[in-house]
């Protein structure tokens, strides 16, 4: 089914409103694009009593019961969901997960991180990592702030798309455009080119002797990443707004200065280190830590399978 | 070029380069040479530094043409044993590059503050991991701190020299006519090539559109070709200008009154009492300090993107830095003398520096992977003298070392 991206999204819940932050997002995602939500609980065996400060789910019947409210509540705003509760038995809570999405025919992975709150906060800011490691499918992460839940869905109305120039960052593009037209979302391409204070350390060494040829590649860069997302936005489907932006500076802060005006940030990533282009470093993980909107982080792969 | 006016922008950025030309090994090279052998070797630094700008502008154009820097065009031209002797010739040369700055930083530290050399070293060890920590997240504060430590000592032995009104004609004369004068020089002159040429910048010449864009079109290789040539010839230039400064301020404290054998690096400090007179130690060792711990930190990078190069494997920063250091620390706790081993290494780097010109010219030479940025006829025919030159140095100098034959 090409119209429908994400039919079935994996939300795991520990029981914690932390945990719960991802839930809106989740629910608008999947009220414009998809079929039902699968709200999952990891049976640990031994489980701490508390998880960030709220009563932890020690057994299976409170885990259950705790989802069926939460499912519930969602059903009232038309979203539907299937609910879960697997023993994790040995292994790792985030290969559990990524098994699961597996299992379960999930499109889409939905967590909170964060990487406050002590050891369980640090535990489970990891969990996310690890699973968008193993999960081999897109994953929509959201940075965990002091805010207060609500169950109420967001649908996004305006996604930000970084690309690096690199091919690799491009394979988000159909995805994207078909999340974009399913939610009537429109879309902001945007490049940062770095200047020559903003160069990665690896690439700051050749830059040390030659600083004018460097600026002068790095204008030259700018040039062509404008040309370059004019013509990507081109292969947008009709009638889908588009507009491009090139920056210069730090891609991170630059990135999260531009995102304070969106609500949705879409972008390739990777488990591997060798690609080029700012993706191979971490800057998903780092813009995640400077916005408080989710990042859907899709796979490098995984657009031969999700789209049309 | 227009003139005057239209390079003048590009000064400043090109000073700051300069200074990164300027390591350890240059120290001990010009001052040891300025001791011993007076003005006899400033044609070495002046040939040395004409050869400097081609090759590095040589590389700079490779990588334009190509997108990819020297070690992967080599990984993918060449057969795989040669490929795996090129690395480990360019890795033993990282080794020596970095044995000199780790040992400048060391005994800046031990100038400094008078401690022995091996707490200079580990001090230097524990300087270079922090340094390259900060780095890492993008904090290059400190390299605006190192480049100014460098540049006002650089700056001060230019001033220096027209101060002391040195005899012009002498310079000129020793500048323009090749001289030797026994087997020690023919060793300084390898090393003075070895210092200024710096086979790891080669590589890192090439290395600039890495990851990066490459030009589109014929004329932006060009115009980013321009720039690299201004950068190259400006930067060698400025870079040139103080070593012989400092091998003229060497020539007049030790060489001139007869104190041939003085002319150490840590004796060095006093060829700039004539202008900072008290302060002309602690200058010294900070700016010494400074250019060993910045030259590493390049150092280390360009290891990396050779081996990344060469053999598509890389090994984390801290490692390859932790290995890079050993011999420096080995030859302090062993007791060699640190100016003469400062030497060495860098006549080790001028044996290295026909592994990487090489391949270089035959590169550079060839039409259908340079498109319009292939060498003319005469570029490649200059640059083909210069590598036997390079090589037949070389062998002159194990000749004259092993029979110990004269010039």
């Amino acid at each position: 089914m090409s119209e429908i991206p994400l039919a079935h999204i994996l939300v795991p819940l520990d029981g914690s409103s932390l945990a719960e932050q991802i839930l809106p997002v989740a629910a608008g995602l999947v009220r414009a694009c998809g079929r039902e939500l699968i709200l999952l609980h990891v049976l640990e065996p031994s489980p701490p009593e508390r998880i960030h400060g709220q009563p932890h789910l020690a057994t299976a019947e409170a885990a259950a019961r705790y989802l069926d409210r939460i499912s519930r509540e969602l059903a009232e705003q038309r979203v539907f969901c299937r609910i879960a509760v697997i023993a994790a038995d040995n292994a790792a809570v985030a290969t559990v997960i990524a098994r699961q999405a597996r299992a379960l025919g999930a499109d889409l992975i939905a967590l909170t991180t964060h990487g406050r709150g002590g050891l369980r906060g640090l535990l489970f800011g990891r969990i996310a990592q690890q699973v968008l490691q193993q999960a081999e499918r897109p994953t929509l992460v959201l940075r965990a702030t002091e805010r207060s839940v609500s169950l109420l869905p967001e649908t996004p109305q305006h996604l930000l798309i970084p690309l690096d120039g690199s091919p690799a960052s491009e394979h988000v593009l159909p995805f994207a455009w078909q999340l974009a037209r399913c939610l009537a979302a429109t879309v902001t391409l945007a490049r940062v080119v770095p200047t020559l204070e903003h160069l990665s350390f690896s690439e700051s060494a050749p830059a040390v002797f030659l600083p004018t040829a460097t600026a002068a590649l790095l204008e030259l860069e700018r040039q062509h990443a404008e040309q370059d997302l004019q013509h990507l936005a081109a292969t947008a489907p009709a009638g889908l707004p588009v507009t491009v932006v090139v920056r210069q500076g730090d891609v991170v802060a630059e990135l999260a200065a531009l995102a304070t005006d969106v609500d949705l940030v879409v972008m390739t990533t990777h488990g591997r280190a060798g690609l080029p282009g700012w993706l191979a470093g971490s800057v998903a993980a780092r813009l995640l830590e400077r916005v408080t909107i989710p990042l859907l982080l899709v796979p490098i792969g995984r657009q031969e399978t999700s789209t049309i | 070029m227009r003139g005057l006016a239209s390079v003048l922008p590009y000064l400043g950025p090109a000073f700051v380069a300069s200074v990164a030309y300027i390591d350890p090994g240059n120290y001990a090279t010009n001052i040891e040479s300025g001791a011993q052998f007076g003005y006899t070797l400033l044609w070495v630094i002046l040939a040395a530094n004409l050869a400097a700008m081609l090759i590095q502008s040589l590389s700079a154009k490779l990588g334009i043409a190509t997108g990819r820097n020297l070690a992967e065009l080599c990984r993918e031209r060449f057969p795989r044993p040669v490929v795996w002797l090129m690395w480990i010739v360019a890795e033993l040369v990282a080794m020596a590059t970095d044995l000199a700055e780790f040992l400048g930083a060391a005994l800046g530290f031990a100038l400094l503050f008078h401690f022995p050399l091996l707490i200079g070293g580990i001090l230097t060890g524990i300087t270079t991991f922090a340094i390259l920590a900060l780095e890492r997240y993008g904090h290059r504060p400190i390299e605006a701190v190192i480049t100014s430590l460098v540049g006002v000592i650089a700056g001060c032995y230019v001033v220096e020299t027209v101060l002391e009104r040195p005899d012009w004609n002498a310079i000129a004369r020793h500048a323009l006519i090749p001289e030797f004068a026994g087997p020690e020089s023919v060793l300084l002159a390898t090393g003075i090539l070895g210092a200024t040429v710096m086979p790891h910048v080669i590589y890192l010449h090439s290395a600039l559109t890495q990851h990066r864009i490459v030009p589109r079109t014929p004329a932006e290789a060009q115009r980013i070709f321009r720039f690299e040539v201004l950068d190259v010839v400006i930067a060698m230039g400025i870079a040139g200008l103080v070593n012989a400064a400092m091998l003229i301020m060497a020539a007049s404290t030790f060489h001139a009154r007869g104190l041939s054998d003085v002319g150490t690096i840590e004796e060095a400090h006093r060829t700039l009492q004539p202008l900072l007179g008290p302060l002309a130690s602690t200058a010294f060792a900070l700016s010494l300090l400074a250019s060993g711990l910045s030259s590493s930190t390049v150092g280390t990078m360009a290891g990396q993107v050779v081996m990344q190069g060469f053999l598509h494997r890389t090994i984390p920063v801290w490692l390859r830095r932790g290995i890079t250091m050993l011999p420096a620390l080995i030859a302090i706790a062993l007791g060699l003398d640190p100016t003469r081993t400062l030497v060495i290494s860098q006549v080790v780097l001028s044996f290295g520096i026909p592994f990487a010109l090489l391949p270089l010219i035959l590169f550079t030479a060839d039409r259908a992977l340079m498109g319009a940025l292939v060498n003319r006829r005469p570029t490649t025919l200059v640059a083909s003298i210069l590598a036997l030159l390079i090589i037949g140095l070389n062998l002159w100098l194990l000749w004259t070392t092993f029979t110990g034959s004269g010039a």
